[in-house]
């Protein structure tokens, strides 16, 4: 019988990748997977919004209408709202809490009815949505407030059959799909039938994210307003590039003056329609997921390194293969590159769990252009422990010292965040997280399982703290904290190498 | 073949070297055999040659090729065999003879059948599936062997692998390792049985703290060290002689057989003679032993004020 014939290299490359390590690396990344999903799941359950939607006072009620979309536009269902409304002048106007929930075309409708009370002030006092997703929402009104967040809206007096301002209603095709159609409110002097108006579309790329982002804006055809019949109609919205999100109606009369809009979002001073969501969902999913992949994808990395490496060659069992005909560079390159496989592969699969869940969950998968770095700051923190772990099986006599030797940095790097806060607080109680920030990220340099939450910081702008990271944070870019991550994989590489060609 | 050139190892952290400027060969079918009293060097001069140590200077040639420079094409004629295998707890015969034997480029059913061929040789066939952790000190033993056995190397490295052998198994290496030299492989084996080395070296080399005090060849060995038994059977008939006739020169006075070059060890004759049934009433030797020889050597290399050359 003829042999099968298979390099010896590869067949040890082969051999690592079946070993109890890889099951237990598979074990680890199953948990931080699940705990990535807990945590988008947790990040998207409450929106706190600030603000109403659409009102209108016809027929001795008022009416307020809110419209929940994901990021991607689809209305979303099954959104619970709490919304609590108080007179303003008087006690015999209806409160709240009102409990809601959206429809299928994402619409939550609340008729409070004043059958006596035509002429009342209402004020919005709060208004929570709560949500398994996360939920852009839409909302118009005539309102006196100003930015950034409204913790009351003001409704203010309406007489009966009169509707004020324009606001933005979508069908059930979807607000940013081109057979849109927008509900438009225009009242003239005393609730007349406005005349010689146009409405303006304007389409920005200003795109709703959860993980934020920024952008200008450019405008879309002008439809005159004459087709408009009565106080509302429905007409087309314009063609919208692809995922569109904010899109703001001018009313404007012959001479250009506007005379009402909606925008997005809300700007100072002026009547509109608006849309809040009090934080971006990406951020802290970002900072929940640095913060695990801190622990488990070292931790991955040390138990890899460990079994596949330090553990045979510090037990001696190695040595029958070296005794074969390998060469010691070989056997550790190799393992090396086994190990690197499986750190990698567990990398990728940790942020396809992510970005899954994100498209999942959120209506939105992480953005393409944090991608690489997340991904190189996981690199970093697994193939970097898994070095160290290969130098370690070099420098110290036991399994034991190996393991310790490698989970005290571990540990340390872990909580190195937590830990700073804490001493800065310690040793004077005015230190805050905006202290903290600043000496924070050239210190996470120093710790590799601190390179994924550095990385998500430079991302969202955003410290551990939650405190807004400055222009040029301690010094620290996405270039210096490469080339920190880059030495931190290579340096106990090369050493480790070199001690394994030329020592016992 | 293997040769020894120089050999010199000093371990980090130890003021006197392991080795020093250790010189010798092991030729193609002969047995040679390494003694030495504990940290002599023993095992770190087998360590070197197999690969598994690296020297401090000096080079090891295994057939031409430098154990360190050339280490593939070296090791693949060599055979190492641990005075204790050292395996992951987990391990068990077979998968871990399938794993080395991929190391011969053996992948699939060509490595198993091998490395059943291999367990099945040294008796652990019925054990081939069991961790290894599970074997006594004699089946680890064996087991050794078998992973040596897997690439059929032309020269074997053998790490007093008789310490802790039952009868059995000493049987079974004396006869594979006579197996082996007929077959015309260099056998290095080193042993603190020195009366099995005495039977079975074609040359015995000594080292002493690291030193190589001297080669000594068969001949010169039963001249110096020869040693004759006298043994007396009770039950003696022509079987025990034809028996004795196979091991050495014999000569009968009455009841007492003299046995001079014999190719087995005093313990081992004995043993077998029981073995067939006999009863060996009395059984002692004349003649310096290889040991005696030995502990003469040491002497020598200190000198007569009792320091070290």
């Amino acid at each position: 019988m003829k042999a099968r014939t298979q390099g010896p290299y590869r067949h040890d490359l082969l051999r690592s990748w079946t070993s109890r390590a890889v099951f237990a690396v598979v074990v680890l990344c199953l948990a931080a997977g699940a705990s990535a999903v807990v945590a988008i799941l947790s990040a998207g359950g409450s929106f706190s919004v600030s603000g109403s939607a659409l009102y209108y006072y016809e027929e001795g009620a008022y009416h307020i209408s809110i419209w929940a979309y994901d990021a991607g536009g689809a209305p979303v269902s099954g959104v619970q709202a709490q919304i609590t409304v108080t007179s303003g002048e008087s006690n015999r106007s209806p409160a709240g809490p009102y409990e809601l929930t959206s429809d299928s075309q994402g619409e939550i409708a609340l008729t409070i009815p004043t059958p006596d009370q035509a002429s009342a002030n209402l004020t919005v006092e709060s208004l929570r949505l709560v949500s398994a997703r996360s939920v852009t929402v839409l909302w118009g009104g005539f309102f006196y407030s100003s930015p950034p967040a409204l913790p009351t809206l003001y409704l203010g007096y309406l007489a009966p059959g009169v509707v004020k301002g324009i606001t933005l209603a979508v069908s059930g095709a979807g607000f940013f799909s081109a057979s849109s159609q927008a509900l438009v409110f225009a009242a003239g002097p005393n609730g007349t039938l406005p005349s010689g108006l146009s409405l303006e579309t304007c389409w920005t790329p200003q795109i709703y994210s959860p993980f934020g982002g920024r952008s200008g804006c450019s405008g879309l055809p002008t439809e005159l307003l004459g087709s408009v019949t009565g106080f509302w109609s429905h007409f087309p919205l314009g063609e919208y590039p692809g995922n569109a999100s904010t899109v703001f109606l001018q009313l404007v009369n012959r001479s250009g003056q506007i005379l009402d809009l909606v925008e997005l979002p809300g700007s100072v001073g002026t009547a509109g329609a608006s849309f809040v969501v009090n934080h971006a969902p990406g951020v802290p999913i970002l900072t929940d997921f640095a913060a695990e992949e801190s622990f488990f994808l070292p931790m991955a990395a040390i138990v890899v390194a460990y079994w596949i490496y330090a553990r045979p060659r510090l037990s001696g069992a190695v040595e029958p293969v070296l005794a074969r005909p390998v060469t010691r560079r070989g056997i550790f390159l190799m393992r090396y590159a086994s190990v690197a496989g499986v750190l990698t592969v567990a990398s990728v699969a940790e942020l396809s769990v992510l970005d899954a869940a994100c498209a999942g969950i959120l209506g939105e998968p992480v953005p393409t252009a944090y991608l690489a770095p997340i991904l190189g700051s996981l690199l970093v923190a697994s193939l970097g422990s898994a070095g160290l772990v290969f130098l370690l099986a070099h420098l110290v006599k036991t399994s034991a010292s190996t393991l310790t030797f490698s989970l005290v940095p571990l540990a340390a790097g872990f909580f190195w965040s937590s830990l700073l806060l804490g001493l800065l607080l310690l040793s004077n109680p005015a230190y805050g997280p905006g202290l903290a920030t600043s000496l924070l990220l050239p210190t996470q340099l120093l710790f590799l399982p601190q390179f994924p939450s550095l990385t998500s910081s430079l991302l969202t702008g955003l410290s551990p703290y939650g405190t807004p990271l400055g222009p040029s944070p301690g010094g620290v870019g996405f270039a210096v904290e490469a080339g920190f991550g880059v030495a931190w994989v290579l340096v106990p590489l090369f050493v480790a190498y070199r001690l394994a060609a030329t020592r016992d | 073949m293997i040769v020894i050139d120089g050999l010199n190892k000093t371990y980090p952290g130890k003021p006197t070297p392991a080795l020093e400027d250790v010189h010798f060969d092991l030729r193609n079918g002969e047995i040679l055999g390494l003694v030495g009293l504990n940290g002599a060097g023993k095992t770190t001069t087998i360590r070197i040659s197999a690969g598994v140590t690296l020297p401090s200077h000096g080079q090891v040639l295994v057939d031409g090729h430098d154990i360190v420079r050339d280490k593939v094409r070296a090791s693949e004629a060599i055979g190492w065999v641990p005075e204790i295998f050292p395996f992951a707890p987990e391990a068990r015969a077979r998968q871990l003879l399938v794993y080395l034997a991929g190391f011969h480029r053996l992948s699939g059913s060509p490595a198993d059948a091998r490395a059943r061929e291999a367990l099945d040789k040294v008796g652990l066939g019925r054990v081939a599936d069991a961790p290894i952790r599970t074997f006594s000190q004699g089946m680890r033993r064996r087991f050794g062997l078998a992973a040596a056995m897997l690439s059929d190397p032309q020269n074997l490295l053998l790490d007093e692998i008789l310490n802790g052998l039952d009868p059995e198994g000493m049987a079974f290496v004396r006869a594979w390792v006579v197996d082996l030299r007929k077959q015309g492989k260099g056998v290095l084996l080193s042993s603190h049985l020195l009366s099995e080395l005495q039977a079975l070296a074609d040359r015995v080399a000594f080292l002493h703290q690291g030193h190589l005090l001297r080669v000594v060849d068969r001949e010169e060995l039963s001249r110096k060290a020869g040693m004759n038994l006298h043994i007396s059977i009770d039950n003696l008939d022509s079987g025990a002689v034809a028996f004795l006739s196979t091991i050495g020169s014999v000569k009968i006075d009455q009841k007492v057989v003299l046995l001079s070059r014999s190719s087995m060890a005093q313990a081992a004759v004995t043993a077998e003679l029981v073995r067939r049934g006999y009863r060996v009433a009395e059984i002692w030797s004349e003649g310096i032993s290889l040991e005696d020889f030995f502990l003469q050597l040491i002497r020598d290399e200190r000198g007569p004020d009792g320091e070290g050359s």
